[in-house]
C-alpha cells in the first residue's frame, strides 16, 4: 500500500470528515463573495512581503470552489476546489507545505504544477474557528522551489490566526446587529400590542356627538405613556385623556391600572371629581416612602346631552386644560385644577360645569402637543388654538392637528394623544 | 425669546443654592427636563428641621411633566423632613403648570 503514495490524490480524498459540518461554519461566517477589505489585504501584503513570495492568497474552501477573500499578486478571485492545494491545506492542523511541486508526488501532476501557472511552491496555514472547523487557509505560493522551516510554518500559522480574528471579529459584529434587529422588531410588535390593548379599538356612535382622536407615540419600539378612553355608562359619555408619567412597560402598567379603575368608578360615582378621588386611592396603594417613581396626569370629562347642545362636567387632575372652540374659532380654555394622580394620599378633586352649544368643540389632548417645538419656541395652547381655529368637525380638527404634527414645521419629542368632541345639530 | 429647534432643545439648566442660618435659597436657571432632574432634587438635600427653603423660580422658562414631578417629591420630602418650602416669581408658564397641578394649596407660592 505504501507505493500509493506515489499517486495524485483522488478527488474524494479531499474531502474532509467533518464537511457538511465545515460548510456549515463556512455559512456561518457569511464572507463567501464580500467585497474587498483592506484589512485581509494587509495581511496577505504582509505574508508575500515577508516570505519574499510573489503570491499570497486568503482562501476559504466553498463545497466545489476555492474562493479568494483577498489575492494578492494573482488576478483571480476563485478556482475550482478540485486543483486547488488550498483544499489539501484544510485537511490538518498544522501549515501544509510543498516545497518543489515538480518533484512531490503529492503534486506533480496537479494542472496548477504541470500547466501553465507553473507552481513550485506552496504553503498554506489552516484558518480555523474556534469551534475547531477549518475555513480555507492563508497561503504564499512561487513559481520557484523554496525552502520553508518550522519557524517560517509558525509565522505563517500566526498570520493566519490573524486572519481568523478578523473573520470572528466580522461574525460577532454581525451576530450583535442581528440580534439587535431582531430585539427591535420584537419590542416593536409588543409595543403595539400593549398599545393597542390600553387604547378603545374604536371610537363608540355616540347620538348628537361626533368623535375624533389621534394617538402618536413618540417611539415606535416603546409603549408610550399617553392614553385617552372614549365610554358610556346609561346616558352620559364619558372622554379620558391621561398621560403617564414614564415610558415604557412599567408606565404601560400604570395606564392599565388608571384605565380599568376610571371605567369601574364611573359607573358608580357621581361625576368626574369623584372619579378622581378613587383613581388617586387605587394609585397610591402601591406607594411605599418618600419617592415618587410614577405619576398620571387625568382629564375627565362627563357629557350630558341638553336640549341646545352638551353639558359637561369637568375634572383635572394636573392635566393641561381642555379647549373649547366656537364655530368660528373664538376659543377658551376651562381651568380646573387639581393634584396629579400618586403624589399624596387625601387627595380631593372639584369639577367645573360647562355648556357647550352645537357647533362647539371640546379639545382635549397632552402636553406633548403644546410642548412641540416650532421655530417660534413652543407651540403652546395659543398655537394649537391658531391650528384648529377654521376647522368646524371634530374629524377636520383632528384632521389639522395630524397635518401639523407630521410636517416639517414642528419637532415633536414626546406622545401625543388628543380626543375631540364637536357637538352635533341634533341630540 | 428664541429657541433652538432640534430633538433635546432646550436651554442649559442649573441651580444655585445660598444658606444664610436657617433662609436657604434655591435659584432654578434654564429650562428644567429630565437632564436638570437630579440636579434640582440633589440642590434640596441635607436640610435641616425647620428650615425656610425658597426657590427662587423666576429664572426657569420652562419645566416639562419632569418639573412636576420634582416638585411633588420636594413637597414629600419638606413634610417629611419638616422644613417649609416657598416657590417665588414662577414666570407665566410655569406659574401655570404649577396652578394646573394645584401646587398653590400645597405650598407658598409669592410673587
Amino acid at each position: 500500500m505504501l507505493d500509493d503514495v506515489e499517486e495524485p490524490m483522488d478527488a474524494t480524498d479531499l474531502i474532509p470528515v467533518d464537511e457538511d459540518q465545515r460548510i456549515d461554519a463556512v455559512r456561518r461566517y457569511d464572507v463567501l463573495d464580500t467585497p474587498p477589505d483592506g484589512a485581509f489585504d494587509r495581511i496577505t501584503r504582509l505574508a508575500a512581503r515577508h516570505f519574499n513570495v510573489p503570491v499570497s492568497i486568503v482562501s476559504i474552501v466553498d463545497t466545489d470552489r476555492i474562493w479568494f477573500k483577498s489575492h494578492h499578486g494573482i488576478e483571480v478571485d476563485q478556482i475550482g476546489r478540485d486543483p486547488g492545494l488550498c483544499a489539501s491545506a484544510i485537511l490538518g492542523a498544522q501549515p501544509w507545505v510543498v516545497e518543489n511541486a515538480a518533484i512531490d508526488p503529492r503534486t506533480l501532476a496537479n494542472p496548477l504544477v504541470a500547466g501553465a501557472m507553473g507552481l513550485r511552491f506552496y504553503a498554506g496555514a489552516p484558518l480555523v474557528t474556534h469551534d475547531g472547523f477549518r475555513l480555507g487557509t492563508l497561503c504564499v505560493i512561487d513559481q520557484q522551489p523554496r525552502q520553508f522551516s518550522d519557524e517560517d510554518a509558525t509565522v505563517l500559522s500566526d498570520l493566519a490566526d490573524v486572519v481568523m480574528d478578523e473573520l470572528e471579529l466580522r461574525l460577532s459584529a454581525k451576530a450583535t446587529v442581528d440580534q439587535e434587529s431582531a430585539l427591535r422588531e420584537q419590542a416593536e410588535l409588543m409595543a403595539r400590542q400593549l398599545q393597542a390593548s390600553l387604547l378603545p379599538p374604536a371610537l363608540p356612535e355616540i347620538t348628537g356627538i361626533e368623535l375624533a382622536s389621534l394617538y402618536r407615540p413618540a417611539d415606535a419600539g416603546v409603549v408610550g405613556g399617553d392614553f385617552f378612553d372614549v365610554f358610556e355608562i346609561g346616558e352620559v359619555c364619558v372622554l379620558v385623556v391621561g398621560d403617564v408619567s414614564g415610558k415604557g412597560t412599567a408606565a404601560a402598567a400604570v395606564t392599565g391600572l388608571a384605565r380599568h379603575t376610571i371605567r369601574s368608578a364611573a359607573v358608580w360615582a357621581g361625576g368626574p371629581a369623584e372619579v378622581l378621588d378613587n383613581l388617586s386611592k387605587a394609585i397610591l396603594l402601591g406607594r411605599v416612602g418618600d419617592e415618587i417613581d410614577y405619576f398620571c396626569t387625568v382629564l375627565l370629562v362627563f357629557v350630558h346631552r341638553t336640549p341646545t347642545g352638551v353639558r359637561i362636567e369637568v375634572a383635572s387632575a394636573g392635566h393641561p386644560p381642555a379647549l373649547i372652540l366656537d364655530p368660528v374659532g373664538n376659543w377658551a380654555c376651562i381651568d380646573v385644577s387639581g393634584p396629579p394622580v400618586g403624589w399624596y394620599a387625601g387627595a380631593r378633586y372639584v369639577q367645573a360645569c360647562v355648556d357647550v352649544d352645537r357647533g362647539d368643540r371640546v379639545v382635549m389632548y397632552t402636553d406633548g402637543l403644546t410642548e412641540a417645538r416650532t421655530a417660534q419656541g413652543m407651540l403652546g395652547m395659543n398655537g394649537v388654538a391658531s391650528l384648529i381655529a377654521a376647522t368646524p368637525s371634530a374629524d377636520a380638527t383632528i384632521k389639522a392637528l395630524t397635518q401639523a404634527i407630521d410636517g416639517t414645521s414642528m419637532v415633536i419629542t414626546d406622545d401625543i394623544a388628543a380626543l375631540v368632541l364637536c357637538v352635533g345639530e341634533s341630540s | 425669546m428664541s429657541r433652538r429647534v432640534d430633538a433635546d432643545s432646550g436651554e442649559e439648566f442649573a441651580v444655585r443654592r445660598v444658606t444664610t442660618g436657617s433662609e436657604v435659597l434655591i435659584e432654578l436657571i434654564g429650562e428644567l427636563d429630565i437632564a436638570g432632574l437630579d440636579q434640582l432634587l440633589d440642590a434640596a438635600r441635607d436640610l435641616s428641621p425647620a428650615c425656610n427653603v425658597t426657590m427662587d423660580l423666576s429664572q426657569l422658562t420652562f419645566m416639562d411633566s419632569t418639573g412636576i414631578r420634582a416638585f411633588m417629591t420636594l413637597d414629600l420630602r419638606s413634610r417629611s423632613e419638616q422644613w417649609s418650602l416657598t416657590l417665588k416669581a414662577a414666570q407665566p408658564q410655569v406659574l401655570n403648570v404649577l396652578k394646573v397641578c394645584g401646587f398653590d394649596d400645597r405650598f407658598k407660592m409669592i410673587p
